[in-house]
């Protein structure tokens, strides 16, 4: 394993019950994922890829063996140590789970605001910083709507625009272009790869899309719990 | 230069709902409406009953040592009483001669029970300007004034014929009386009538009465005499303890009243039955509303918490929204209430009216109410994890 990566696992487990055998959902995991690398994660219904995302982004707990993230181990980590890795990492989630009672604009703001160097910040900006995302996304102009009458690409869209706010060092997204046309989906991944090489962020990509595939890194299967 | 304040979530979320933080907040507010009226019940109830001594003529009582109310109050002799007018500081000594009776209500072909005050028009015990009573209607055989703040239809029919005939034809104890003019003073719990009629016509109504007995005792206090000096004389050389007869201070025998009624009837407990009960409708409602806010916005909670807020920060949300829901109820509750209070007092002339007391009170348990709702409404948000997504 290279010292400087920042995802790192071995041997990782995981079962939903964990007195139940059949229930388990990863068997073993061997991955390290460099810096800048883009890594698309594939594999069919029920094979662990959401659960072993989830687990990287410590939005879950209770597996067993080895996950390095950013230089920690944090299958024995507790709240405090999840809470402060979850800020160092982009998620996008497969139904983008915008605020519905904000604004694209206050949608991103709230993912600059986690983050004390960003409170500390007068008001201008961070409404600058959100701006500069709304423009590379090219969704300046829906600044002030709510996502109730935003298209569900520009939800997409404004959901990565809050991940990548503070440029974190590793970015997960769970099928990010489920919903986005062709030109959409390859305009977001193409970003996300502008990112990783722009940043050197880790990004990993769980979809089923094959036209996106090009755009990785490697490409990983899982199969019934394990890489194939 | 603008500095950075979070984005109010709580605020953006209850405006982004109104209907439902409409809703909430009559929720709230009918349980602070329920509160204010059983409170300013019971504490009018028992105020109206000690109201008549705010009406005397004086600032200190003499009464019987066993006084415990006064439409109960054992009687005194006259003589007694005028001894205090050798004290020092004491400017006048008057008499108050209380009886209950029927009186005949023509209108509605019944009797009530009314309370009768008798006093001496040469020195009355009562404050005639306080009270707007004309002694010399007063002071007329078989003649009486009625008190305005009985109950309303009674003295309706009597300010009637007062107007068309000059007098109230009716009977107290089956016999003639003639209502000519009113007075102000204020029902209680033992009648809902009252009458002020010289102490001659007292005893014309009640012969068996002893004409040189009474009930209460008036001490007006010359200027720079202060009343507890003077009460002290009186108790130490008139009227010594563990004597029959008592100096009480108007405040004291309020009190006394007060306390009679507080303990022996079941009001406070009925009416501070009520206060509870507003206010676990109150914690129930609340907590219904935040535990389905807090359900429908549980994706949006656990999303907060994959971006690094803590479960805190997210619980903050919902004891914030429940604060300003309970907050923004207050000024409504205030005014519904005094609107009520002031149904009331048309209805019934008890004196019922808002105080600061009261309102701090309520927004205080009001507040404690809903904290504790929303601390076990909250209480899956403690556990939950951004997993839940999933």
């Amino acid at each position: 394993m290279q010292a400087n990566n920042p995802i790192k696992i071995k041997e990782l487990t995981y079962r939903y019950c964990k007195e139940d055998p059949h229930s388990q959902v990863l068997n073993s995991i061997e991955l390290e994922v460099s810096k800048g690398e883009l890594i698309i994660l594939t594999g069919a219904s029920g094979s662990g890829k959401t659960t072993l995302l989830t687990l990287i982004g410590g939005l879950r707990t209770g597996a067993e063996g080895y996950l390095e993230i950013l230089g920690k181990n944090i299958v024995s980590a507790n709240r405090r140590e999840l809470v402060e890795l979850r800020k160092q990492i982009g998620f996008i989630f497969q139904s983008h789970n915008l605020l519905p009672y904000l604004t694209a604009q206050e949608n991103i703001r709230v993912g600059l605001e986690v983050h004390e160097k960003w409170r500390r910040k007068d008001l201008n900006k961070i409404e600058e910083k959100c701006f500069e995302l709304l423009e590379l996304l090219e969704l300046s102009h829906r600044a002030n709507f709510k996502p109730k009458d935003l298209s569900i690409g520009q939800k997409q869209r404004i959901s990565i625009a809050r991940a990548i706010a503070n440029t974190p060092e590793i970015i997960l997204a769970d099928e990010p272009t489920a919903s986005l046309d062709k030109d959409s989906a390859r305009i977001v991944i193409g970003l996300l790869k502008e990112f990783a090489d722009t940043y050197q962020c880790s990004v990993i990509i769980i979809t089923h899309d094959n036209k996106i595939l090009d755009y990785a890194d490697r490409i990983i299967k899982l199969e019934n719990g394990l890489i194939t | 230069m603008k500095f950075s304040k979070r984005i109010p979530l709580a605020i953006k979320q209850l405006k982004d709902s109104p209907i439902k933080t409409a809703a909430a907040t009559a929720g709230i507010c009918f349980s602070n409406v329920l509160v204010f009226f059983q409170l300013g019940l019971l504490e009018s109830i028992y105020q109206s009953q000690s109201r008549p001594y705010s009406l005397l003529d004086g600032e200190i009582v003499i009464v019987s040592s066993r006084f415990k109310r006064l439409s109960q109050s054992p009687t005194i002799s006259i003589s007694d009483i005028m001894r205090a007018k050798g004290v020092e500081g004491v400017a006048k000594v008057s008499t108050l001669s209380i009886e209950l009776g029927t009186v005949l209500i023509k209108s509605e072909g019944m009797t009530t029970n009314a309370q009768i005050y008798g006093i001496d028009p040469l020195n009355s015990a009562l404050d005639t300007e306080k009270i707007g009573l004309d002694l010399k209607l007063v002071d007329l055989y078989e003649r009486a004034a009625i008190d305005t703040l009985s109950r309303p239809s009674y003295v309706r029919d009597a300010k009637r014929e007062m107007i068309l005939k000059n007098s109230y034809r009716t009977n107290l104890i089956d016999k003639r009386i003639l209502i000519n003019s009113t007075a102000k003073i204020g029902s209680t719990f033992a009648s809902d009538m009252s009458l002020v009629m010289s102490q001659n016509n007292l005893l014309h109504y009640y012969p068996k009465r002893n004409q040189h007995i009474t009930n209460l005792g008036v001490v007006k206090l010359s200027k720079n005499y202060t009343k507890e000096r003077v009460k002290k004389v009186l108790s130490e050389k008139l009227f010594p303890n563990g004597g029959t007869i008592s100096a009480m201070l108007i405040e004291e025998i309020s009190k006394t009243e007060m306390n009679y009624w507080s303990k022996n009837t079941a009001l406070t407990f009925i009416f501070g039955l009520g206060v509870i009960v507003g206010f676990v409708v109150s914690g129930i409602i609340l907590y219904q509303i935040l535990y389905s806010d807090v359900i429908s916005h549980l994706p949006e909670y656990a999303t907060l918490l994959a971006l690094g807020y803590t479960n805190i920060f997210v619980i903050k949300i919902v004891f914030t929204q429940a604060l300003m829901l309970t907050l923004m109820s207050f000024p409504f509750s205030i005014l519904i209430s005094m609107g009520l209070y002031s149904i009331m007092m048309s209805a019934s002339n008890l004196l019922i009216y808002m105080t600061i007391g009261r309102a701090i009170i309520v927004a205080s348990l009001s507040i404690g109410t809903s904290m504790i709702s929303c601390y076990i409404a909250t209480n899956k948000l403690r556990k939950v994890d951004p997993s839940t997504l999933y």
